[in-house]
């Protein structure tokens, strides 16, 4: 099973992201993380094969944590989403160019992230042959 | 196919009362931040930009929340909240701007709207409100006074470009602003073991907030490619150049660089401007000190009451936390019946005929067993609270204390949101309460004394807590006499505790304070007795499982540690083997696992050590402390078990992996071992014994007094 490390400090944005992701077929594992700092803790223990990040969380911010996997050799691959509220566009632009492949703004369309997750996740499979 | 029906269910309700509740806490702290910042306006300073990014924060927050779950007009109030904050923390508008005090009536109108919703008898606002609202607040907001046009200042930094694009726009305008004012700008490197960098990270950064402003957490993986390693780049506005920064930190020079700022041909010898505002809890009353003695500060600002009469109208109910020790009891025998059937499905599995309904079965299992996580995990959820009703208590205690004993304190509080099991919480607010009142009545001295001994006049008493894995870790300083060993010395020697001829480190002598009876000073007082009560904190503590620890240095002050753990209701643990016997080990107190090479162990006295890289490590062998006959020649392994400071390596013959365990009281006619907490059960081999490693990391001082 595919698995997704969901990073987000607010808990109801947390389960509001599994619920909508338990959609998904084939199913995939959903991972929380509460802060930056659990994801990094997280990371390198655990494979994952998405990392969906919200950007304005205390400790290290999202754009900390794109550019964290991206200088990691190991970690580069992971495809990532970076999530902030409408009207943070511009951070959510400095991940894009830091190397995140998608963005969304809050409050998202369920289905668009669905979208965005679902053909993420496709790619990945393709490219680690599972 | 049940199991996704299950899922969807459960769906929309459930995520609109959830917002209700976080949306709730959000505004609460909202309010308190509040009336921070109407203190710090009050008090003529410049707002903390901490504790604007957090107002700002707050509000961001409420409206991706509110969006998320299709509240359009809570939604579009809670973004011209945001816009104001934000203009407030990105310097684009001032403190003093005509939009500044809508804030409080955008989040007095959001606490109504919330009212409505939970409760549909509630009063209905008016329906133009947002509306209208939201208009004076654009309108407010339309004439901006423009910043910023030092777009090429950020060029001029010798900063790596990755460095730069992986600011926020919030973190790029506060180092705009450091350059703006002058201040250093500089690059400080780290790495950590990854295991455990928070708290290596923590020390840093409070390093770096008293001499700064920490602008930027940069995380990245360690060059050699070492899992076992994080590096972070920490930028930092300061004052100080690179040596002294390097100096106030504690780290080596070169890890620390000046990439710009600064003011250019100032005296380097100019001194430092004041130092960037301390965070502090919003529950602190830091900057009451100055009224001490007259009460209640009248009129703090202009709070929001709406917000204060929330409290009650959240779709919450209050549990018995035994029903909560109940279900994690169920919990635990679904465990059991859930490795008995593992068992049959094994069964089934090897039988050529039964194969494949063993595999099915293992894939039921499977799925079970991650359903049971998510149970267990949400049962002890429940149980935890955040530390702020208690640092609130202790404000309010510290606030009578001053006003009763007419000393001149400060309370600083950080880590109120730091959570705990409920049930610990309840039982640390008598000892937190004794060791503030302990440092309010005997370590802060009069005023006049301080002075003669070159102290600010007020005191500091500073509460900070953290967590630290499993652990969490409660630290009570002050910054009054200290304690003096030669005295607590003395006093143990005329109560009998210790011989005349004993040899004590400082540690073990400031030790003995929590012994029962010892009290270095002679007179009574209202406040703390007769200085009993430092060896019931150290029973409190220990009973939950938890450590204390003291230091102090005469003069300087006094800090004592507690360290408890998250939760008394599960616990993960390592299962050990010492003969027959099994045992369970906490797993959170476990630091490793070695395999005992006899040729490293040196005997001292009655005491085994084992050289553990040039450090000794006391040994104790479990057979023996238990009781049990076991032939010594069995022991292979040594599990190092940690608490607070203290390390102790304790032998085993076999170590058989981990196991989460619900650890019940022992029944029937044994209720106490020495060193043992408990029992569990696990599904295929009954009672297994906990052990107690508070006891058994115990040191030979403590045990004297106990025997």
């Amino acid at each position: 099973m595919q698995r997704i490390l969901v990073v987000e400090d607010s808990a109801t944005m947390r389960s509001y992201l599994a619920t909508t992701l338990a959609d998904l077929d084939p199913p995939v594992e959903v991972r929380e993380a509460a802060s930056g700092f659990e994801a990094l803790r997280l990371l390198p223990r655990e494979a994952f094969d998405l990392v969906i990040t919200d950007v304005n969380m205390p400790d290290v911010n999202g754009l900390e944590l794109v550019s964290f996997l991206k200088g990691s050799e190991a970690l580069r691959s992971i495809p990532l989403i970076v999530v902030s509220s409408e009207g943070s566009e511009k951070d959510c632009e400095r991940g894009l160019s830091l190397g995140a492949n998608a963005y969304l703004t809050k409050p998202f369309d369920p289905e668009k992230l669905v979208g965005v997750v679902r053909e993420l996740l496709a790619r990945r499979r393709e490219e680690t042959g599972a | 196919m049940s199991e996704m029906e299950g899922a969807g269910g459960s769906g929309a309700g459930d995520i609109q009362r959830e917002f209700v509740s976080e949306a709730e806490e959000i505004l609460e702290r909202l309010g308190s931040d509040l009336e921070d910042l109407a203190d710090q306006r009050t008090s003529g300073g410049e707002p903390s930009p901490d504790l604007v990014n957090r107002l700002f924060r707050s509000a961001h927050t409420l409206k991706g929340l509110a969006g998320s779950v299709g509240l359009d007009a809570m939604g579009e109030l809670a973004h011209r909240l945001e816009d104001v904050l934000d203009g407030l923390r990105l310097g684009r508008i001032a403190i003093d701007s005509p939009a500044v005090p809508l804030i409080h009536e955008a989040v007095s109108l959001f606490s109504s709207l919330l009212r409505e919703l939970s409760d549909p008898g509630a009063e209905a606002t008016p329906e133009d409100a947002v509306t209208t609202l939201c208009a004076r607040i654009r309108a407010a907001l339309a004439s901006p006074a423009s910043l910023d046009a030092e777009t090429d200042a950020l060029q001029r930094l010798d900063l790596d470009r990755s460095v730069l694009n992986a600011l926020t726009e919030y973190e790029e305008h506060r180092l705009r602003e450091s350059l703006r004012r002058g201040r250093r700008i500089l690059r400080v490197e780290a790495s950590f073991d990854l295991t455990d960098f928070e708290s290596g990270l923590a020390r840093l950064t409070a390093g770096v907030s008293e001499a700064g402003e920490l602008l930027s957490t940069l995380p990245s993986a360690s060059p050699e490619g070492s899992e076992l390693e994080i590096r972070f780049l920490l930028l930092v506005a300061s004052d100080l150049d690179a040596p002294h920064l390097a100096e106030h930190l504690g780290v080596e020079a070169g890890l620390v660089h000046e990439v710009g700022g600064g003011r250019e041909g100032a005296s380097a010898a100019v001194p430092a401007s004041a130092p960037a505002p301390m965070v502090t809890a919003p529950a602190t009353p830091t900057g009451e000190a100055g009224g001490a003695g007259g009460g209640e500060p009248p009129g703090r600002g202009a709070p929001p009451e709406d917000v204060e009469s929330l409290r009650s109208i959240s779709a919450t109910v209050r549990v018995d936390i035994r029903k909560l020790d109940e279900l994690m009891n169920l919990v635990g025998e679904l465990a059991i019946q859930r490795g008995q059937l593992a068992a049959i499905g094994a069964r089934l599995l090897a039988e050529a005929g039964t194969a494949r309904i063993g595999s099915e079965l293992q894939k039921v299992l499977k799925r079970l067993e991650r359903k049971l996580h998510d149970l267990q995990s949400g049962v002890l959820e429940v149980r935890m609270v955040p530390l702020q009703q208690v640092f609130e208590k202790l404000s309010r205690a510290s606030r009578r204390l001053q006003r009763d004993l007419g000393k001149r304190v400060r309370l600083e509080l950080r880590g109120a949101e730091t959570e705990l099991d409920k049930l610990i919480v309840e039982e640390l607010v008598d000892p937190l309460l004794h060791l503030v009142r302990n440092a309010f009545d005997h370590a802060i001295e009069p005023p006049e004394e301080r002075v003669a001994a070159g102290k600010p006049a007020d005191g500091t008493i500073r509460i900070e807590a953290s967590q630290r894995g499993n652990h969490v870790a409660i630290e009570i300083s002050d910054d009054g006499r200290g304690i003096d060993p030669a005295r607590v010395r003395a006093r143990a020697e005329s109560a009998g505790l210790i011989g005349p001829t004993d040899v004590l480190s400082h540690r073990e002598i400031l030790d003995l304070v929590f012994a029962p009876g010892l009290s270095t000073r002679t007179e009574v007082t209202e406040t703390s007795g007769r200085g009993v009560g430092m060896d019931v904190v150290r029973a409190n503590v220990t009973a939950l499982g938890g450590r204390v620890e003291i230091d102090s240095q005469v003069g300087r002050g006094t800090r004592v540690t507690l360290t408890l753990p998250i939760t008394l209701a599960i616990i993960q643990t390592l299962l050990v083997r010492i003969g027959e016997q099994r045992f369970a080990i906490p797993l959170s107190s476990v630091l490793e696992t070695l395999k005992l090479d006899g040729s490293h162990v040196q005997h001292s006295q009655e005491r085994e050590l084992l050289n553990l890289r040039g450090e000794p490590l006391p040994l104790k062998d479990l057979a023996s402390e238990l009781g049990l006959s076991v032939p010594r020649a069995q022991r292979a392994f040594v599990v190092v078990v940690g608490l607070g400071e203290a390390r102790v390596g304790v032998l085993v013959d076999k170590l058989d992996g981990q196991q989460d365990a619900v650890v019940k009281p022992i029944q029937g006619p044994v209720t106490h071992v020495r060193g043992v907490t408990g029992a569990t059960e696990f599904g295929d081999h009954g009672a297994v014994l906990v052990l107690d490693v508070t006891a058994l990391v115990e040191d030979p001082v403590r045990r004297r007094e106990a025997a």
